[in-house]
């Protein structure tokens, strides 16, 4: 059967964080989409914990929402608690975290979909890509059905060759309790691509009702919950805590006793497992010495009484399992509601995609999310996002969407991929940006929103708001710096701190870079437009101005370190280059320089490696390839 | 590992390194002309000078003289980079050239990659391609070779060296990640104070690693030995027991005197430069000021003083005022040496006894003690250089310029952290510090931090 009779511009293979923002995204831009997920009720489920954000995380949910995605407008109406992390720190490091109600999300995202204009939603398994002369032009389904598409983008998740290992039981699954999607692979490496095998694990989920909350130390929420998106005018949520309690010696004893019977430690598992995430085995078997271990309980949504045991990833035999969780304060009694477990799944080194997330291999092919060996939902809803945007602008022929790293963490995230050498699950780390101070999740907007108004992906009016914001933030930056400030208004709060006051006058702006000093001091002080409460704006662009002065040093410092990044960045390298044209190539620099295909000489500089010498060698082949190329452009004329 | 090829102004050393009449220092980039600007003194105005013609002055650094030179503007795109280039002609021999490099490095010029300046010529379309073919091999095996010398130098000590530095670096840079990127973790972070500590240290390592390019300029250049003391101390007796023939060294190459007044001589296998000062003395005479000023300029870039005493006779105001004159010059190495021993000892030798300060005795006229006084200042210097860093030396400008750029960051990080700023603050410039030591061994990429977080600590709630 040939299902063409409505050819589609975009299919989008998988339904979770990837599949969703790739989706939507390519339907707000115009394009005729299909989703095609294994289970549509499964949509945007939340396979590990039931949260969204976190350090650097939350980075990313905002600039995606900057952008004109979903995830951060979907947690702000499901989210059951809600912290922003680092609070001590400065503000570059700041980062939101939300618990999330699990069934609510999945529901909300899935509304969203289908009420999206441009998007069907189909459930089936793909079991093959249609592939003509190294263009993929759609997917065969296990039923046999053809559907044609321009552009396909996979999002395949953990579920290639999913492999569900609890003890020495394993048995194949993308996900507990749901099918492994077998073939596909095959299918890939059979058109040239290479795959691996990573690891992932998940913790038990536990029945709150047999669970002695008293013992453990509870964990609200924040007093004051900011919400994820920039849109989201007011968070209004009746929050939910979370538990904290920790193993013990008792606990180690027992996991140990499974060890023998651990599928991580017999060489059953080959994947590779993520060293920030490690198993609850992994850490008392590695750091040994450690007695306790942390663990947060973490409610699974609003209308049940499960909860997520973080910290206690396993895949231990069940009796072990429930043996080491009774040991733990609170959790004497404690019923496991789903086993704790270990996947390994097949995935597709990322140094074989574009920055644009299209395959090198096979054009018109897109991968996004944990197929490219990353984990997390918010790492995964970024790449979807970019995926699906990049399709579309391929469609219409106009010029990719690439952020840069010092554009957004986006843009270190897809760089990293394509440049390194991907071999554990790739997650987001603040200090993985080194322009973190600038790449703030508090100006994801005034950074960001621009591309996601000409990509159409925002509402109207929305870039021009954000415009304004910038040129109000602008204008009372200067303002403050001519605002005067006598002691007698000042020494008064700076005495009450213990702090020596000022003999002179001195403008706002001088007097704030003071770290005792905040904009909120001068409220009484002056008469300023800052202060009026009324217009919803101002509290952001008072956040903005306070930390654009505070910290303007350090900015004025990483903005020289870009400019510099910049020129090696904004030399292009032609995809048709031919490195072995270079003689004086080290050959371990040629074969990387061969398999990635850096798009700049930037990237090129980032390859491990590729040595500075390398890269001059490249300038200079560059250069000869320019003049060659216009020495055949004027024969040809 | 970004490095821009054409947009700042590089400088090196372009007649081959060895003895010769001339060296030509030469300088390309947008700021060539106002960096050599700001060191070059002539009856005509520099900036505003024709270019392509001979222009004849001094180079200064500050006020002290370095050499004088002719100097030519190359002006853009009329030269052989395109860009603009000043050409220096100064005095031959590696010292003069060199310091006039290191004069320019500290005035905004960065030294240049080997074949920078061909490299350059054909990325502005100076030259052909053939030509540039033969650069591209040149900057490679250079490359290679350097590192490969770099390497089988000193046993690759220092790139051991510098890798323990660094290995210390990522350490404490990981310390703060962690408490960036891992504060929700069940981990205990690290006290203030304890790593200002750390960092203050490996701020000493590294001020001993700079340290040893002054050592090693010290062996290929000369040691500079003053010797001071009131009038009819003996000074001159000293310079002439110490000047004999078999050490008299050759010194009509031009450049290589830079002063009448120097003797350069071979003492046990070290090259000295050896300068009789005029007496240090408060004086209305308006010639001799002139020699007092001359003599406590050359106090404070001494690097050995030897003052000289009069043993037959007890200490005099005029003694106790030079000690004080010397010991803020800031001279590394100290010797008082007591002449005249033969006469008689008056002088209470407990008023010469200071830390770091050895006192010896002689008597030049009887040559007593002369054979113990030239150990004790030849083997000075090679103290100090087994005390700094085992036997590792910074040869190379460009590795002195990173570990000066990491030096530089790594105190930032220090006022950071005094200031009791967050963290990813005190990070900024310790990573900055962590990749001008990785322009020295290899590149260095935040996956270092990350892997040594992983190894050290559990993660994972």
């Amino acid at each position: 059967m040939t299902i063409d009779q409505d050819r589609y511009d975009v299919i989008v293979i998988g339904g979770g964080h990837a599949g969703c923002e790739a989706a939507l995204a390519a339907a707000r831009m115009g394009a005729k989409t299909l989703l095609i997920t294994m289970n549509i009720s499964t949509i945007a489920q939340m396979s590990c914990n039931p949260a969204i954000g976190g350090l650097a995380k939350g980075h990313l949910v905002r600039e995606l929402d900057a952008l004109g995605g979903e995830m951060g407008k979907a947690i702000d109406d499901t989210g059951i608690q809600f912290r922003m992390l680092n609070k001590s720190k400065g503000p570059a490091v700041w980062s939101l975290r939300a618990q999330a109600d699990r069934v609510a999300y999945s529901e909300r995202m899935r509304t969203a979909l289908e009420n999206q204009k441009n998007i069907d939603i189909r459930q089936s398994m793909v079991t093959e890509l249609l592939i003509e002369k190294d263009r993929c032009t759609g997917v065969k389904t296990e039923t046999g059905a053809k559907i044609f598409g321009r552009k396909t983008i996979l999002t395949a998740g953990t579920f290639l060759n999913g492999l569900v290992h609890v003890g020495m039981v394993s048995y194949r699954a993308g996900r507990a309790g749901e099918f492994a999607a077998i073939g596909l692979t095959e299918k890939l490496v059979g058109l040239g691509f290479r795959s691996g095998r990573l690891k992932t694990g998940t913790p038990p989920r536990i029945d709150g009702r047999s669970v002695d909350f008293e013992s453990m130390t509870i964990q609200h929420g924040d007093v004051n919950p900011a919400p994820f998106s920039f849109q989201t005018k007011q968070l209004v949520v009746e929050q939910i805590p979370c538990y904290l309690t920790e193993t013990n010696v008792n606990t180690h004893q027992i996991l140990r006793s499974g060890f023998e019977r651990s599928p991580l430690f017999s060489g059953k598992i080959v994947g590779i497992g993520p060293r920030y995430c490690p198993s609850i085995e992994t850490k008392i078997d590695r750091f040994f010495s450690k007695t306790s271990h942390q663990l947060y309980l973490e409610p699974e949504g609003r209308n049940t009484q499960e909860y997520y045991l973080n910290g206690f990833s396993t895949s231990l035999p069940e009796d072990v399992q429930q043996k080491a969780l009774n040991t733990i304060p609170g959790l004497e009694k404690a019923k496991i509601t789903r086993l704790g477990y270990a996947i390994e799944y097949d995935y597709f080194p990322p140094s074989q995609i574009k920055p644009t997330l299209e395959t090198k291999q096979i054009s018109s092919l897109y991968f996004a999310g944990q197929i490219n060996g990353t984990s997390g939902y918010e790492e995964a809803a970024v790449q979807g996002f970019v995926a699906g945007v990049n399709a579309v602008l391929k469609i219409h022929n106009q010029r990719p969407f690439i952020l840069d790293r010092s554009q957004a963490y986006i843009g270190v995230l897809i760089d990293d991929l394509i440049t390194r050498d991907i071999e554990e699950p790739y997650r987001m780390f603040t200090s993985l940006a080194e322009h973190r101070l600038l790449l703030r999740q508090d100006n994801a907007d005034l950074r960001l929103s621009m591309y996601g108004d000409k990509l159409g992906l925002l509402p109207r009016n929305y870039a021009a708001q954000v415009r304004q914001k910038k040129e109000i933030i602008h204008q009372f930056f200067e303002e403050l710096k001519q605002i005067m400030i006598s002691p007698a208004q000042i020494n008064p709060v700076l005495h009450q701190r213990n702090r020596t006051g000022i003999s002179e006058k001195e403008s706002v702006y001088r007097l704030l870079k003071r770290p005792e000093l905040k904009l909120e001091d001068f409220h009484n002080l002056i008469q300023h437009e800052l202060f009026s409460q009324n217009q919803d704006m101002m509290k952001a662009v008072r956040e903005q101005v306070e930390i654009e002065i505070k910290y303007e040093g350090y900015f004025k410092r990483q903005l020289e370190q870009i400019e510099k990044f910049k020129k090696m960045e904004n030399r292009p390298i032609a995809e048709e280059f031919d490195y072995d044209k270079i003689g004086s190539l080290s050959q371990e620099s040629r074969e990387k320089l061969k398999r990635i295909r850096p798009i700049s000489v930037g990237q090129a500089s980032r390859i491990a490696g590729v040595s500075p010498a390398d890269i001059a060698v490249l300038l200079i082949a560059m250069k000869k390839f320019e003049t060659n190329k216009m020495f055949h452009v004027e024969q040809k004329q | 590992m970004n490095r821009e090829f054409s947009e700042d102004t590089i400088v090196a050393v372009a007649t081959p390194i060895g003895l010769g009449a001339l060296s030509i220092v030469r300088l390309s980039g947008e700021r060539a002309f106002d960096i050599v600007n700001q060191r070059f003194r002539s009856n005509t105005v520099f900036i505003k000078a024709k270019p392509w013609r001979a222009i004849y002055g001094k180079i200064y650094d500050d006020d002290q003289l370095i050499d004088e030179v002719i100097v030519t503007k190359y002006k853009s795109p009329y030269s052989y980079t395109k860009e603009n280039i000043v050409e220096i002609s100064c005095h031959g021999g590696s010292y003069l050239s060199q310091k006039i490099v290191e004069l320019f490095l500290r005035t905004g010029a960065r030294l240049a990659e080997p074949g920078e300046f061909t490299l350059r010529a054909f990325l502005n379309g100076r030259i052909d391609l053939s030509q540039a073919e033969a650069v591209a091999d040149l900057i490679q095996s250079q490359t290679e070779f350097g590192l490969r010398t770099a390497l089988n130098q000193l046993d690759g000590k220092l790139s051991h060296t510098i890798n323990d530095i660094r290995t210390q670096l990522v350490d404490s840079c990981s310390l703060l990640e962690l408490e960036l990127d891992f504060s929700d973790e069940d981990i205990e972070f690290v006290d203030r104070k304890q790593f200002l500590q750390t960092l203050v240290n490996i701020q000493q390592q590294l001020s001993a690693l700079i340290d040893t390019y002054k050592i090693g300029r010290l062996a290929r250049e000369g040691v500079k030995l003053v010797i001071a003391g009131k009038p009819n101390v003996g000074k001159s007796s000293l310079l002439n027991v110490m000047a004999r023939e078999d050490r008299a060294i050759v010194t009509d190459i031009p450049g290589t005197t830079r002063d009448p007044l120097e003797v350069l001589l071979d003492i046990n296998g070290v090259l000295f430069r050896i300068y009789d000062t005029a007496g240090i003395t408060a004086s209305s005479n308006k010639i001799e000021q002139e020699g007092v000023k001359r003599s406590l300029s050359h106090l404070k870039t001494a690097d050995i003083v030897v003052h000289l005493f009069d043993g037959a006779s007890t200490l005099e105001n005029e003694d106790i005022h030079l000690m004080r004159q010397i010991n803020e010059a800031g001279v590394r190495k100290i010797f008082r040496v007591v002449n005249k021993i033969d006469i008689g000892l008056k002088i209470n030798l407990s008023e010469l006894f200071s830390n770091n300060i050895d006192i010896l005795q002689i008597s030049a006229l009887k040559r007593i003690g002369i054979k113990k006084f030239e150990q004790a200042i030849s083997s000075a210097i090679q103290n100090e250089k087994a005390m700094t860093t085992g036997d590792v030396i910074i040869s190379n400008v460009r590795h002195l310029q990173l570990l000066e750029k990491a030096q530089d960051s790594l105190a930032k990080s220090c006022r950071e952290i005094e200031k009791d700023s967050s963290a990813e603050f005190v990070a900024l410039y310790l990573r900055e510090a962590l990749d001008s030591l990785g322009h020295i061994v290899g590149a260095v990429t935040s996956e270092d931090i990350l892997n040594n977080i992983f190894s050290r600590f559990c993660i994972g709630k």
